[in-house]
Protein backbone atom coordinates (compact mmCIF):
# COMPACT_ATOMS: atom_id res chain seq x y z
CA UNK A 1 0.00 0.00 0.00
CA UNK A 2 3.16 2.51 0.62
CA UNK A 3 3.25 2.22 -3.46
CA UNK A 4 -0.43 3.91 -3.07
CA UNK A 5 0.05 6.33 -0.91
CA UNK A 6 3.41 7.34 -2.97
CA UNK A 7 1.13 7.45 -6.13
CA UNK A 8 -1.65 9.81 -4.39
CA UNK A 9 0.75 12.17 -2.86
CA UNK A 10 2.25 12.05 -5.80
CA UNK A 11 -0.78 13.33 -7.95
CA UNK A 12 -1.61 15.94 -5.24
CA UNK A 13 2.29 17.03 -5.28
CA UNK A 14 1.94 17.47 -9.12
CA UNK A 15 -1.34 19.24 -9.19
CA UNK A 16 -0.23 21.60 -6.66
CA UNK A 17 2.99 22.19 -9.02
CA UNK A 18 0.35 23.47 -11.50
CA UNK A 19 2.98 26.48 -12.51
CA UNK A 20 5.31 23.46 -13.64
CA UNK A 21 3.40 22.06 -15.98
CA UNK A 22 1.26 24.62 -17.33
CA UNK A 23 4.82 26.20 -18.36
CA UNK A 24 5.71 22.99 -20.00
CA UNK A 25 2.72 22.69 -21.99
CA UNK A 26 2.27 26.31 -22.70
CA UNK A 27 5.32 26.44 -24.07
CA UNK A 28 5.08 23.17 -26.37
CA UNK A 29 2.36 24.79 -27.62
CA UNK A 30 4.09 27.77 -28.76
CA UNK A 31 7.14 25.19 -29.86
CA UNK A 32 4.88 23.98 -32.12
CA UNK A 33 4.34 26.52 -34.21
CA UNK A 34 7.61 28.13 -34.08
CA UNK A 35 8.79 29.52 -37.52
CA UNK A 36 5.47 29.03 -39.05
CA UNK A 37 4.01 32.25 -40.70
CA UNK A 38 0.27 31.16 -39.67
CA UNK A 39 1.29 29.90 -36.17
CA UNK A 40 -1.66 28.44 -33.98
CA UNK A 41 -4.19 29.91 -36.62
CA UNK A 42 -3.28 26.55 -37.97
CA UNK A 43 -5.90 25.04 -35.68
CA UNK A 44 -8.12 27.23 -37.23
CA UNK A 45 -7.51 26.51 -40.50
CA UNK A 46 -6.64 22.42 -40.37
CA UNK A 47 -10.58 22.47 -38.59
CA UNK A 48 -11.90 24.71 -41.38
CA UNK A 49 -10.76 22.42 -44.01
CA UNK A 50 -12.30 19.69 -42.58
CA UNK A 51 -15.07 20.42 -41.29
CA UNK A 52 -15.86 22.44 -44.67
CA UNK A 53 -15.05 19.40 -46.64
CA UNK A 54 -16.33 16.11 -44.78
CA UNK A 55 -19.67 18.31 -44.20
CA UNK A 56 -20.18 18.93 -47.58
CA UNK A 57 -19.21 15.76 -48.41
CA UNK A 58 -21.09 13.62 -45.45
CA UNK A 59 -23.82 16.17 -45.25
CA UNK A 60 -25.08 15.66 -48.92
CA UNK A 61 -24.26 11.47 -48.66
CA UNK A 62 -26.43 11.83 -45.66
CA UNK A 63 -28.97 14.02 -46.54
CA UNK A 64 -27.99 16.01 -43.32
CA UNK A 65 -28.98 19.60 -43.55
CA UNK A 66 -25.96 21.73 -42.63
CA UNK A 67 -27.74 24.02 -40.46
CA UNK A 68 -27.47 21.65 -37.69
CA UNK A 69 -25.18 18.71 -39.15
CA UNK A 70 -22.12 21.05 -39.39
CA UNK A 71 -22.07 22.10 -35.65
CA UNK A 72 -22.38 19.00 -35.27
CA UNK A 73 -19.27 17.81 -37.06
CA UNK A 74 -17.53 20.87 -35.55
CA UNK A 75 -18.05 20.11 -31.99
CA UNK A 76 -17.61 16.18 -32.58
CA UNK A 77 -14.46 16.89 -34.75
CA UNK A 78 -12.95 18.85 -31.83
CA UNK A 79 -13.68 16.75 -29.27
CA UNK A 80 -12.15 13.78 -31.19
CA UNK A 81 -9.24 15.12 -31.71
CA UNK A 82 -8.52 16.03 -27.76
CA UNK A 83 -8.98 12.96 -26.85
CA UNK A 84 -7.10 11.01 -29.88
CA UNK A 85 -4.40 13.97 -28.85
CA UNK A 86 -3.82 13.38 -24.78
CA UNK A 87 -3.97 9.44 -25.78
CA UNK A 88 -1.27 9.46 -28.22
CA UNK A 89 0.75 12.11 -26.98
CA UNK A 90 0.57 10.89 -23.11
CA UNK A 91 2.35 7.52 -24.61
CA UNK A 92 5.44 9.65 -24.97
CA UNK A 93 4.32 11.94 -22.16
CA UNK A 94 7.80 9.87 -19.96
CA UNK A 95 9.82 8.52 -22.67
CA UNK A 96 10.18 12.35 -23.62
CA UNK A 97 10.64 13.48 -20.49
CA UNK A 98 13.71 11.09 -19.94
CA UNK A 99 16.42 13.55 -19.20
CA UNK A 100 14.14 15.41 -16.56
CA UNK A 101 12.92 12.54 -15.21
CA UNK A 102 16.96 10.99 -14.18
CA UNK A 103 17.50 14.55 -12.72
CA UNK A 104 14.79 16.28 -11.19
CA UNK A 105 12.88 14.89 -8.59
CA UNK A 106 9.47 16.27 -9.51
CA UNK A 107 6.87 13.52 -9.47
CA UNK A 108 6.48 12.15 -13.05
CA UNK A 109 2.55 13.52 -12.99
CA UNK A 110 3.81 16.56 -14.10
CA UNK A 111 4.80 15.43 -17.56
CA UNK A 112 1.58 13.97 -18.24
CA UNK A 113 -0.65 16.96 -17.02
CA UNK A 114 1.81 18.61 -19.98
CA UNK A 115 0.40 16.49 -22.24
CA UNK A 116 -3.12 17.82 -21.16
CA UNK A 117 -2.02 21.54 -21.23
CA UNK A 118 -0.67 21.40 -25.00
CA UNK A 119 -4.05 19.36 -26.19
CA UNK A 120 -5.88 21.69 -24.17
CA UNK A 121 -5.18 24.76 -26.19
CA UNK A 122 -6.40 23.47 -29.50
CA UNK A 123 -9.32 21.67 -27.64
CA UNK A 124 -9.97 25.29 -26.07
CA UNK A 125 -9.89 27.40 -29.90
CA UNK A 126 -11.92 24.64 -31.31
CA UNK A 127 -15.20 24.98 -28.99
CA UNK A 128 -14.48 28.94 -29.93
CA UNK A 129 -14.47 28.14 -33.09
CA UNK A 130 -18.05 25.66 -32.84
CA UNK A 131 -19.71 29.05 -31.53
CA UNK A 132 -18.80 30.83 -34.41
CA UNK A 133 -19.94 27.37 -36.93
CA UNK A 134 -23.05 27.37 -34.47
CA UNK A 135 -24.14 31.23 -34.52
CA UNK A 136 -23.21 31.39 -38.21
CA UNK A 137 -25.85 28.54 -39.09
CA UNK A 138 -28.12 30.38 -37.27
CA UNK A 139 -28.81 27.95 -34.66
CA UNK A 140 -30.37 29.28 -31.34
CA UNK A 141 -28.31 29.50 -27.97
CA UNK A 142 -29.46 28.66 -24.56
CA UNK A 143 -28.82 28.37 -20.78
CA UNK A 144 -28.83 24.83 -20.90
CA UNK A 145 -25.13 24.98 -22.93
CA UNK A 146 -24.52 25.02 -19.32
CA UNK A 147 -24.80 21.41 -19.40
CA UNK A 148 -21.39 21.35 -21.39
CA UNK A 149 -19.83 21.75 -17.65
CA UNK A 150 -20.24 18.63 -16.23
CA UNK A 151 -19.44 17.20 -19.34
CA UNK A 152 -15.92 18.99 -19.49
CA UNK A 153 -15.28 18.16 -16.37
CA UNK A 154 -15.51 14.11 -17.18
CA UNK A 155 -13.61 14.19 -20.53
CA UNK A 156 -10.48 16.39 -18.65
CA UNK A 157 -10.76 13.38 -16.58
CA UNK A 158 -10.97 10.84 -19.16
CA UNK A 159 -8.32 12.08 -20.78
CA UNK A 160 -5.50 12.39 -17.97
CA UNK A 161 -6.59 9.08 -16.83
CA UNK A 162 -5.79 7.71 -20.42
CA UNK A 163 -2.66 9.45 -20.53
CA UNK A 164 -1.44 8.29 -17.53
CA UNK A 165 -2.24 5.00 -18.87
CA UNK A 166 -0.50 5.19 -21.91
CA UNK A 167 2.61 7.44 -20.55
CA UNK A 168 3.20 4.27 -17.94
CA UNK A 169 2.68 1.47 -20.47
CA UNK A 170 4.44 2.96 -23.08
CA UNK A 171 7.37 3.52 -21.16
CA UNK A 172 7.38 -0.40 -20.73
CA UNK A 173 5.76 -1.11 -24.39
CA UNK A 174 7.12 1.12 -26.47
CA UNK A 175 4.78 0.20 -29.11
CA UNK A 176 1.87 1.09 -27.59
CA UNK A 177 1.89 4.74 -29.38
CA UNK A 178 2.02 3.52 -32.70
CA UNK A 179 -0.18 0.61 -32.18
CA UNK A 180 -2.52 3.01 -30.26
CA UNK A 181 -2.13 5.89 -33.35
CA UNK A 182 -3.06 3.40 -36.12
CA UNK A 183 -6.12 2.04 -33.38
CA UNK A 184 -6.87 5.44 -33.34
CA UNK A 185 -7.59 6.13 -36.77
CA UNK A 186 -10.11 3.45 -37.29
CA UNK A 187 -11.41 4.05 -34.79
CA UNK A 188 -12.42 8.00 -35.87
CA UNK A 189 -14.66 6.65 -38.34
CA UNK A 190 -16.69 4.25 -36.64
CA UNK A 191 -17.18 6.25 -33.48
CA UNK A 192 -20.07 8.32 -34.49
CA UNK A 193 -17.95 12.09 -35.53
CA UNK A 194 -18.88 12.04 -38.95
CA UNK A 195 -22.84 10.25 -38.63
CA UNK A 196 -25.25 10.88 -36.46
CA UNK A 197 -26.57 8.53 -34.49
CA UNK A 198 -30.00 8.94 -36.31
CA UNK A 199 -28.35 7.60 -39.56
CA UNK A 200 -26.46 4.38 -38.22
CA UNK A 201 -29.81 3.65 -36.56
CA UNK A 202 -31.85 3.79 -40.02
CA UNK A 203 -29.21 1.36 -41.02
CA UNK A 204 -28.60 -0.87 -38.20
CA UNK A 205 -25.58 -0.53 -37.05
CA UNK A 206 -26.21 0.56 -33.60
CA UNK A 207 -23.84 -1.32 -32.09
CA UNK A 208 -20.91 1.24 -33.23
CA UNK A 209 -21.61 3.67 -30.59
CA UNK A 210 -23.45 1.63 -28.40
CA UNK A 211 -20.62 -0.04 -27.26
CA UNK A 212 -18.09 2.51 -27.85
CA UNK A 213 -17.14 4.80 -24.79
CA UNK A 214 -15.45 7.65 -26.27
CA UNK A 215 -18.60 8.17 -28.13
CA UNK A 216 -19.94 8.77 -24.95
CA UNK A 217 -17.39 11.26 -23.87
CA UNK A 218 -17.97 12.84 -27.19
CA UNK A 219 -21.67 13.10 -26.43
CA UNK A 220 -21.15 14.85 -23.03
CA UNK A 221 -20.37 17.72 -24.59
CA UNK A 222 -21.28 17.74 -27.97
CA UNK A 223 -25.41 17.33 -26.96
CA UNK A 224 -25.37 19.98 -24.33
CA UNK A 225 -23.70 22.35 -26.66
CA UNK A 226 -25.79 21.53 -29.66
CA UNK A 227 -29.14 20.35 -28.06
CA UNK A 228 -29.43 23.36 -25.25
CA UNK A 229 -29.98 20.41 -22.90
CA UNK A 230 -28.83 17.77 -20.49
CA UNK A 231 -27.48 14.84 -22.87
CA UNK A 232 -29.66 11.85 -21.99
CA UNK A 233 -29.28 10.16 -18.67
CA UNK A 234 -27.46 6.49 -19.98
CA UNK A 235 -24.65 8.69 -21.28
CA UNK A 236 -23.46 10.14 -17.94
CA UNK A 237 -24.07 6.72 -16.52
CA UNK A 238 -22.01 5.25 -19.58
CA UNK A 239 -19.43 7.73 -19.50
CA UNK A 240 -19.29 7.61 -15.16
CA UNK A 241 -18.70 3.62 -15.64
CA UNK A 242 -16.16 4.23 -18.33
CA UNK A 243 -14.06 6.77 -16.26
CA UNK A 244 -14.65 4.53 -12.86
CA UNK A 245 -12.79 1.33 -15.04
CA UNK A 246 -10.24 3.86 -16.45
CA UNK A 247 -9.47 5.11 -12.86
CA UNK A 248 -8.35 1.33 -11.82
CA UNK A 249 -6.75 0.22 -15.24
CA UNK A 250 -4.37 3.78 -14.54
CA UNK A 251 -4.11 3.03 -10.66
CA UNK A 252 -2.99 -0.52 -11.63
CA UNK A 253 -0.61 0.53 -14.15
CA UNK A 254 1.35 2.77 -12.30
CA UNK A 255 0.89 0.61 -9.01
CA UNK A 256 3.27 -1.72 -11.39
CA UNK A 257 5.47 0.36 -13.24
CA UNK A 258 5.69 4.03 -10.71
CA UNK A 259 9.02 2.03 -9.10
CA UNK A 260 10.69 0.98 -12.53
CA UNK A 261 9.88 3.81 -14.94
CA UNK A 262 13.12 5.44 -14.07
CA UNK A 263 14.77 2.12 -15.18
CA UNK A 264 12.68 1.77 -18.05
CA UNK A 265 13.49 4.74 -19.47
CA UNK B 1 10.97 21.98 12.58
CA UNK B 2 11.86 18.90 10.65
CA UNK B 3 15.58 17.41 10.95
CA UNK B 4 17.13 17.30 7.72
CA UNK B 5 18.69 13.48 7.10
CA UNK B 6 19.50 10.94 4.44
CA UNK B 7 18.80 7.19 5.97
CA UNK B 8 19.35 4.47 3.44
CA UNK B 9 18.80 0.61 5.18
CA UNK B 10 20.06 -2.40 3.13
CA UNK B 11 19.79 -0.52 -0.31
CA UNK B 12 20.21 -2.86 -3.31
CA UNK B 13 19.71 -1.29 -7.07
CA UNK B 14 19.44 -3.93 -9.74
CA UNK B 15 19.47 -2.66 -13.59
CA UNK B 16 17.85 -5.48 -15.50
CA UNK B 17 19.38 -4.76 -19.09
CA UNK B 18 17.48 -7.52 -20.15
CA UNK B 19 14.25 -6.05 -20.13
CA UNK B 20 15.44 -3.14 -21.56
CA UNK B 21 16.63 -5.11 -24.69
CA UNK B 22 14.35 -7.27 -25.41
CA UNK B 23 11.61 -6.70 -22.68
CA UNK B 24 10.66 -3.21 -24.40
CA UNK B 25 8.74 -4.96 -27.42
CA UNK B 26 6.12 -6.23 -27.29
CA UNK B 27 7.16 -9.70 -29.19
CA UNK B 28 9.96 -10.03 -26.64
CA UNK B 29 6.95 -9.40 -24.03
CA UNK B 30 4.76 -12.55 -25.74
CA UNK B 31 7.61 -14.79 -26.10
CA UNK B 32 8.58 -14.48 -22.67
CA UNK B 33 5.12 -15.09 -21.93
CA UNK B 34 4.86 -18.37 -24.09
CA UNK B 35 7.79 -19.69 -22.95
CA UNK B 36 8.17 -20.91 -19.02
CA UNK B 37 12.31 -20.54 -19.29
CA UNK B 38 13.09 -17.66 -17.37
CA UNK B 39 14.87 -14.78 -19.92
CA UNK B 40 18.72 -14.75 -20.27
CA UNK B 41 19.23 -12.37 -17.18
CA UNK B 42 21.33 -9.40 -17.65
CA UNK B 43 21.40 -8.03 -14.07
CA UNK B 44 23.35 -5.84 -12.90
CA UNK B 45 24.09 -4.57 -9.16
CA UNK B 46 24.98 -1.16 -9.56
CA UNK B 47 24.33 -1.28 -5.53
CA UNK B 48 24.52 -4.15 -3.08
CA UNK B 49 23.08 -3.94 0.50
CA UNK B 50 24.08 0.00 1.27
CA UNK B 51 23.58 1.02 4.83
CA UNK B 52 24.47 5.20 5.52
CA UNK B 53 22.89 7.77 7.44
CA UNK B 54 23.56 11.22 6.61
CA UNK B 55 22.61 13.90 9.32
CA UNK B 56 22.40 17.76 9.34
CA UNK B 57 25.60 19.39 9.02
CA UNK B 58 27.32 16.70 7.58
CA UNK B 59 29.51 16.97 4.42
CA UNK B 60 30.34 13.40 3.01
CA UNK B 61 32.66 12.65 -0.09
CA UNK B 62 31.92 9.66 -2.13
CA UNK B 63 35.03 7.93 -3.72
CA UNK B 64 35.65 5.16 -6.12
CA UNK B 65 36.81 3.67 -9.32
CA UNK B 66 34.78 4.30 -12.30
CA UNK B 67 31.40 2.32 -12.03
CA UNK B 68 31.55 1.78 -8.29
CA UNK B 69 28.28 3.24 -7.82
CA UNK B 70 28.61 6.74 -6.43
CA UNK B 71 26.46 8.08 -9.18
CA UNK B 72 23.86 5.67 -8.83
CA UNK B 73 23.77 6.59 -4.92
CA UNK B 74 23.51 9.61 -5.21
CA UNK B 75 20.64 8.92 -7.53
CA UNK B 76 18.76 7.21 -4.66
CA UNK B 77 19.66 9.56 -2.26
CA UNK B 78 17.94 12.27 -4.38
CA UNK B 79 14.46 10.05 -4.81
CA UNK B 80 15.42 9.15 -8.37
CA UNK B 81 16.48 5.87 -8.50
CA UNK B 82 13.79 3.89 -6.12
CA UNK B 83 16.05 1.01 -4.75
CA UNK B 84 14.59 -2.34 -5.85
CA UNK B 85 15.89 -3.78 -2.22
CA UNK B 86 16.26 -2.42 1.12
CA UNK B 87 14.64 1.28 1.97
CA UNK B 88 15.92 5.03 1.47
CA UNK B 89 14.12 7.83 2.97
CA UNK B 90 15.89 11.31 2.47
CA UNK B 91 14.10 14.54 4.32
CA UNK B 92 14.48 17.81 3.00
CA UNK B 93 14.18 20.05 -0.16
CA UNK B 94 16.88 17.96 -2.61
CA UNK B 95 19.10 20.25 -5.07
CA UNK B 96 20.67 17.44 -7.07
CA UNK B 97 23.79 18.39 -9.57
CA UNK B 98 24.15 14.97 -11.91
CA UNK B 99 24.55 15.79 -15.31
CA UNK B 100 24.47 19.18 -17.19
CA UNK B 101 24.11 17.94 -20.64
CA UNK B 102 20.75 16.51 -20.89
CA UNK B 103 17.07 17.73 -19.90
CA UNK B 104 16.99 20.85 -22.07
CA UNK B 105 14.46 22.02 -24.79
CA UNK B 106 16.52 22.12 -27.51
CA UNK B 107 14.56 24.35 -29.57
CA UNK B 108 13.75 26.75 -27.31
CA UNK B 109 15.73 29.70 -26.07
CA UNK B 110 18.58 29.47 -23.52
CA UNK B 111 16.32 32.17 -21.53
CA UNK B 112 13.11 29.63 -21.73
CA UNK B 113 15.17 26.81 -20.90
CA UNK B 114 16.39 28.57 -17.29
CA UNK B 115 13.23 29.13 -16.69
CA UNK B 116 12.23 25.81 -17.43
CA UNK B 117 15.41 24.07 -15.30
CA UNK B 118 14.79 26.75 -12.75
CA UNK B 119 11.42 25.55 -12.24
CA UNK B 120 12.14 22.11 -11.94
CA UNK B 121 14.50 22.57 -9.12
CA UNK B 122 11.61 23.94 -7.50
CA UNK B 123 11.88 27.94 -7.99
CA UNK B 124 8.85 30.07 -7.38
CA UNK B 125 8.20 32.36 -10.57
CA UNK B 126 8.90 35.31 -8.72
CA UNK B 127 12.05 34.26 -7.42
CA UNK B 128 12.78 33.17 -11.17
CA UNK B 129 12.13 36.68 -12.24
CA UNK B 130 14.35 38.36 -9.69
CA UNK B 131 17.54 36.00 -10.19
CA UNK B 132 17.24 35.94 -13.83
CA UNK B 133 19.42 38.79 -14.71
CA UNK B 134 22.05 37.21 -12.41
CA UNK B 135 21.81 33.90 -13.77
CA UNK B 136 22.28 35.36 -17.20
CA UNK B 137 25.37 37.63 -15.82
CA UNK B 138 26.95 34.70 -14.97
CA UNK B 139 26.56 32.20 -17.56
CA UNK B 140 28.62 34.86 -20.02
CA UNK B 141 26.16 33.45 -22.58
CA UNK B 142 25.33 36.90 -23.26
CA UNK B 143 22.84 37.11 -26.65
CA UNK B 144 23.43 33.12 -27.00
CA UNK B 145 20.29 33.28 -24.42
CA UNK B 146 18.03 34.28 -27.22
CA UNK B 147 19.04 31.59 -29.70
CA UNK B 148 17.56 28.14 -29.51
CA UNK B 149 20.05 25.94 -27.55
CA UNK B 150 20.06 23.02 -29.70
CA UNK B 151 23.16 25.64 -31.14
CA UNK B 152 25.02 25.62 -27.93
CA UNK B 153 28.20 23.95 -27.85
CA UNK B 154 29.13 21.80 -24.94
CA UNK B 155 30.63 23.80 -22.39
CA UNK B 156 27.60 26.17 -23.52
CA UNK B 157 25.25 23.89 -22.11
CA UNK B 158 27.31 23.14 -19.08
CA UNK B 159 27.31 27.22 -18.43
CA UNK B 160 23.69 27.52 -18.37
CA UNK B 161 23.00 24.74 -16.29
CA UNK B 162 25.53 25.30 -14.17
CA UNK B 163 24.25 29.20 -13.61
CA UNK B 164 20.85 28.01 -12.82
CA UNK B 165 21.64 25.07 -10.49
CA UNK B 166 23.46 27.00 -8.57
CA UNK B 167 21.55 29.43 -7.98
CA UNK B 168 18.89 27.55 -5.64
CA UNK B 169 18.90 27.67 -2.29
CA UNK B 170 19.56 24.03 -1.48
CA UNK B 171 18.86 22.18 2.09
CA UNK B 172 20.32 19.11 0.74
CA UNK B 173 22.77 19.58 -2.09
CA UNK B 174 23.63 16.07 -4.39
CA UNK B 175 26.67 16.96 -6.07
CA UNK B 176 28.53 14.44 -9.15
CA UNK B 177 31.69 15.89 -9.33
CA UNK B 178 32.30 12.74 -11.92
CA UNK B 179 29.18 13.27 -14.55
CA UNK B 180 29.13 17.54 -14.77
CA UNK B 181 30.92 19.70 -12.42
CA UNK B 182 33.96 17.93 -13.86
CA UNK B 183 34.21 20.06 -16.88
CA UNK B 184 33.71 23.01 -14.85
CA UNK B 185 37.18 23.90 -13.55
CA UNK B 186 37.10 25.96 -16.49
CA UNK B 187 36.83 29.01 -14.59
CA UNK B 188 38.39 30.62 -11.47
CA UNK B 189 34.80 31.69 -11.54
CA UNK B 190 32.86 29.07 -11.60
CA UNK B 191 34.86 27.14 -8.76
CA UNK B 192 34.74 30.49 -6.56
CA UNK B 193 30.51 30.42 -7.32
CA UNK B 194 30.70 26.48 -6.35
CA UNK B 195 32.45 26.75 -2.99
CA UNK B 196 29.66 29.07 -1.94
CA UNK B 197 27.02 27.04 -3.02
CA UNK B 198 28.74 24.10 -1.20
CA UNK B 199 28.86 25.93 1.55
CA UNK B 200 25.29 26.57 2.15
CA UNK B 201 23.97 23.18 1.14
CA UNK B 202 22.72 21.97 5.24
CA UNK B 203 23.87 18.71 3.70
CA UNK B 204 26.59 18.18 1.25
CA UNK B 205 27.07 14.59 -0.27
CA UNK B 206 29.54 14.81 -3.07
CA UNK B 207 31.68 12.40 -5.60
CA UNK B 208 34.68 13.34 -6.41
CA UNK B 209 37.86 12.38 -7.86
CA UNK B 210 39.78 14.86 -6.40
CA UNK B 211 41.17 13.51 -3.23
CA UNK B 212 42.25 17.64 -2.63
CA UNK B 213 38.79 18.61 -2.97
CA UNK B 214 37.52 15.91 -0.83
CA UNK B 215 39.72 16.54 2.12
CA UNK B 216 39.01 20.40 1.75
CA UNK B 217 35.26 20.07 2.05
CA UNK B 218 34.42 16.66 3.57
CA UNK B 219 34.69 15.67 7.53
CA UNK B 220 33.42 12.26 6.61
CA UNK B 221 33.98 10.03 3.12
CA UNK B 222 32.72 6.83 2.15
CA UNK B 223 35.10 4.62 -0.55
CA UNK B 224 32.17 3.14 -2.58
CA UNK B 225 33.53 -0.26 -4.52
CA UNK B 226 31.72 -2.67 -6.76
CA UNK B 227 28.69 -1.23 -5.16
CA UNK B 228 29.42 -1.74 -1.88
CA UNK B 229 30.52 0.45 0.66
CA UNK B 230 34.53 -0.05 1.42
CA UNK B 231 35.33 1.88 4.56
CA UNK B 232 32.96 4.49 5.90
CA UNK B 233 34.89 7.36 8.01
CA UNK B 234 36.55 10.32 8.59
CA UNK B 235 38.40 11.58 5.49
CA UNK B 236 41.53 11.64 6.14
CA UNK B 237 41.42 8.28 7.31
CA UNK B 238 39.09 6.78 4.68
CA UNK B 239 41.45 8.69 1.92
CA UNK B 240 44.35 7.26 3.03
CA UNK B 241 43.34 3.37 3.22
CA UNK B 242 42.02 3.85 -0.75
CA UNK B 243 45.37 5.29 -1.75
CA UNK B 244 46.86 2.63 -0.15
CA UNK B 245 44.41 0.19 -2.26
CA UNK B 246 44.92 1.70 -5.12
CA UNK B 247 48.76 1.91 -5.41
CA UNK B 248 48.47 -1.67 -4.37
CA UNK B 249 46.41 -2.35 -7.00
CA UNK B 250 49.08 -0.73 -9.26
CA UNK B 251 51.94 -2.10 -7.94
CA UNK B 252 50.35 -5.87 -8.59
CA UNK B 253 49.80 -5.45 -11.74
CA UNK B 254 53.23 -5.42 -13.59
CA UNK B 255 53.56 -9.26 -11.91
CA UNK B 256 50.70 -10.09 -13.45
Amino acid sequence: MTVYRKLVRDNIAALRNWRVWWHLGMADVRNRFAKSAVGPMWILLNLAMWVGGMGLIYGTLFNQPLTTYLPFLTIGFVCWGFLSQTIIDGGNAFVFAEGYIKQFIYPKQIYVLRVIVNASVPFAIGVAIFFAVFAWMGQPFGVGMLWVLPGLLMLLLASYLHATIMAYASARFRDLPHGMTALLQVLMFVTPVFFTVGTLKARGLDFVYKYNPLYYLIEIIRHPLTKLEAAPTEVYVASGIYLAILALLAVFVSMRLDRRIVYLL
Amino acid sequence: MKTLSISLKDVGVKFDLGAAADGHTLKGFLAGLKSRAPRPSNVIEALKSVSLEVKAGERVGLIGHNGAGKSTLLKVMAGIYPPTAGVAKTVGHVCPLFEFATGFEYNRSGWENIRIRAMLLGMRPDEIDAKLAEIADFSELGKFLDYPVRTYSTGMFVRLAFAVSTSVNPEILLLDEVMGAGDLSFTEKANVRMREFMDQGKILVFSSHSLDLLTEYCNRTVWMDHGRVMEDGPTNAVVKAYKNHALGRSAMLPAA
